[in-house]
């Protein structure tokens, strides 16, 4: 499959891929580091095969898509890669439809895949859309839930459609040795904590603010390789967060990032750029945000009876889902077949 | 409320003198008032007597915090909420005494939108009553301004709306001088919705307030100015464009914005909450002295930059985090988010 042709970040196409992410805002070890996670999924041993296991063995050609529309509305580049692997997969030819400002990404993949071609429409031409629809025997979102819900409407019931919409991601610290620290920490710094699988809250059955302290030594060792810059644009929200957080709680900074206790449990959302809410556990708290939830964490213990479809790993592995992950609980194949 | 610091402030507005000195003297009384202020000072390490050095509060965290020397429970004067049109979410300030709110709202009322002249005129109140809206802080200061200085209002936001009949039959009426006291979106309503209007006598003078936060059309100040003197011959001269928000006692009018002695207005670099000289763009920052049971350092999202004479122009707010992944925000999400 010419798409695994990316597995070389410094051969011409990948680093045309490489180039692209970083343009996203991403530093390039952090894209590196991101696209290496990705790829390295692609590349392990019977991945694709144990993905092409979701299709039934009498599977009806003509349910299996000859094109698929995917329309990366705000995603990572990683989960923009992957769903158009996963078309591949079913040996489609892909549409993609990138979010603004990501153009140079969606083509990256096509340069490197004659299979994989751009269709730049703006998100509100919906006359576009529609006929990048119609040309689709299957259509993939990745955005909101209002933009998946949106998407959803205009498909006709006789294409295969599958939607990502946004979720979140914790982690759970029943024990808070060192590898669980330096594993959240690179969890924390993973994508700048962008992604759907990025911790914003860590619940831990320890002392928060011991072991903030803590985690900001593993986090000050794991930003040494992986730099961020606070965006100006993002400035305003991180200095909220950290005033909130020494009025309530406490609050310690590194050279990118923010670790901020509270004595509350409740779940409380990041304001994104590596700050993470570190907060007393309970199962309670966790239950609120459950069905939101993509992905937790976990050191030690996990917690119990967590929603069908929710992710359980190990912290240092939130960023690095196998191949054969059931994305949102869902197959990675079988939903973009046609009915 | 602390009796001494109170009278000094009165004294203050009758007579400016030395701010740094009353100025510290505030911040002492907020860090031994406010609790969660108390702990943000302590946080950052005490306060070391220049009121300079007194942590900025982001104003969003009034949204959640109670920023009020008076304990909960205890008798306040009044209690106002922002818009919510931000994020949905209203910020609350309890105001435990409005004596100085009272005494310095006069005076740069006076000078700036009546330009020295107490006559009492007619006046023509595009904002709600206050029996209407009483958690307004506009509502009360214009309430409050037409108790001393009109000699009729006429208040035209009612319940319902616009009373664009009242309004205009207002306009219609006028044989004298008036006054006219507006938000930037109640106004375009009147001027878009009124077929006939008459323009108002030579020497009439207009208040100009608020921004167009969540309203559906929006107007540059130069065009608002335009249709103000097509359709109620106002030149610009006579239209003094008012700063204020619920989170701040004082007012900031005229085009730059000019402070009274009690606030001083700053701007600061975003990242590093540092002043910046004249001439920088930055966020927009506040000492107003006449918030003693509330905080007084303040930091608001709006983008300014101050003139040799410490005079401010408004870029209007800042831009919001862009959002590369797909993880979920605290928009996203809704009241469990903020800030």
């Amino acid at each position: 499959m010419k798409l695994l042709d990316l597995n070389d970040l410094d051969a011409p196409h990948g680093r045309r891929l490489l180039e692209a992410t970083v343009a996203m805002g991403f530093s390039e070890p952090v894209a590196r580091a991101g696209l290496t996670a990705e790829l390295d999924a692609w590349a392990s041993p019977g991945a694709l095969e144990a993905v092409c296991r979701e299709l039934p063995g009498d599977l009806d050609d003509a349910r299996t898509p000859a094109s698929v529309l995917v329309i990366g509305a705000r995603t990572l580049p990683a989960s923009l890669m992957r769903a158009v692997l996963m078309a591949r997969l079913l040996g489609a030819r892909v549409c993609i439809k990138p979010a603004s400002g990501t153009e140079a990404l969606a083509e990256a993949l096509a340069a490197v895949d004659p299979a994989v071609s751009l269709s730049p429409f703006l998100s509100d031409d919906l006359e576009a859309r529609a006929a990048a629809i119609a040309a689709a025997d299957s259509v993939v979102v990745l955005g909101s839930d209002e933009t998946v819900a949106s998407v959803r409407a205009a498909v006709p019931e006789d294409r295969g459609f599958v939607g990502y919409g946004h979720r979140l991601s914790v982690a759970w610290l029943d024990r808070d040795d060192e590898d669980a620290l330096t594993g959240l920490a690179h969890d924390l710094c993973a994508w700048d904590q962008a992604g759907c699988l990025s911790p914003q809250v860590a619940w831990v059955t320890g002392d928060p603010q011991r072991l903030v302290r803590r985690l900001a030594d593993a986090v000050r060792a794991v930003e040494a390789t992986l730099p961020m810059t606070l965006p100006a644009s993002a400035s305003h929200a991180r200095t909220s967060a950290k005033t909130y957080a020494e009025m309530m709680g406490s609050a310690v900074q590194t050279e990118t990032a923010l670790l901020a206790t509270l004595p509350t449990s409740a779940f409380r959302a990041s304001p994104g750029y590596r700050a993470l809410w570190v907060l007393p556990a309970d199962r309670a708290a966790l239950e609120a945000v459950a069905a939101h939830l993509s992905t937790v964490g976990v050191s030690g213990e996990a917690p119990e009876d967590l929603p069908a479809g929710v992710r359980v790993c190990a912290v240092g592995e939130m960023q690095r889902p196998p191949l054969s992950w059931l994305h949102d609980g869902r197959p990675n194949l079988l939903d973009m077949l046609r009915p | 409320m602390n009796a001494d610091l109170q009278a000094a402030l009165l004294d203050f507005i009758a007579q400016p003198g030395d701010f740094g000195t009353l100025a510290s003297r505030v911040v002492r009384h907020q860090v031994a008032t406010i609790p969660a202020y108390g702990r943000l000072v302590n946080a950052r390490g005490g306060f070391d007597g220049d009121w300079r050095s007194a942590p900025l509060v982001p104003t969003d965290l009034f949204r959640e915090l109670d920023l009020c020397a008076a304990p909960p429970g205890d008798e306040i004067a009044a209690e106002f909420l922002t818009s919510g049109t931000t994020t949905g979410t209203r910020g609350r300030r309890r105001v435990p005494n409005l004596a100085l709110y009272h005494a310095g709202m006069v005076a740069p009322f006076v000078d700036h939108v009546l330009a020295g002249d107490t006559t009492p005129r007619p006046w023509l109140a595009l904002v709600p009553a206050r029996e209407d809206d009483p958690h307004s802080s506009l509502s009360h200061m214009v309430d409050g301004l037409a108790a001393q200085l009109a000699s009729t209002t006429t208040w035209a936001m009612t319940p319902g709306g616009l009373d664009l009949d009242a309004a205009t039959a207002f306009a219609a009426a006028a044989s004298e001088p008036v006054v006219v006291l507006t938000t930037a979106f109640a106004l375009i309503h009147w001027l878009d919705g009124a077929d006939e209007l008459r323009p108002l006598p030579a020497g009439s003078r207009m208040m100009l307030t608020g921004g167009y936060k969540g309203r559906a059309r929006i107007v540059e100040e130069g065009e608002l100015l335009t249709m103000i003197a097509a359709r109620l011959g106002l030149a610009a001269e006579d239209v003094v464009p008012e700063y204020g928000m619920t989170e701040l006692t004082s007012q900031a009018y005229g085009r730059p914005f000019a402070a009274p002695p009690w606030l001083e207005i700053r701007v600061v670099d975003p990242q590093t909450g540092q002043d910046l000289p004249a001439g920088q763009q930055g966020l927009v920052a506040f000492f107003d002295l006449l918030n003693l049971d509330n905080v007084s350092a303040l930091l608001t999202g709006d983008l300014g930059c101050l003139d040799d004479e410490g005079r401010l122009t408004l870029f209007g707010r800042a831009e919001g985090t862009v959002v590369r992944g797909c993880s979920l925000t605290a928009e996203e999400l809704g009241v469990m988010g903020s800030p």
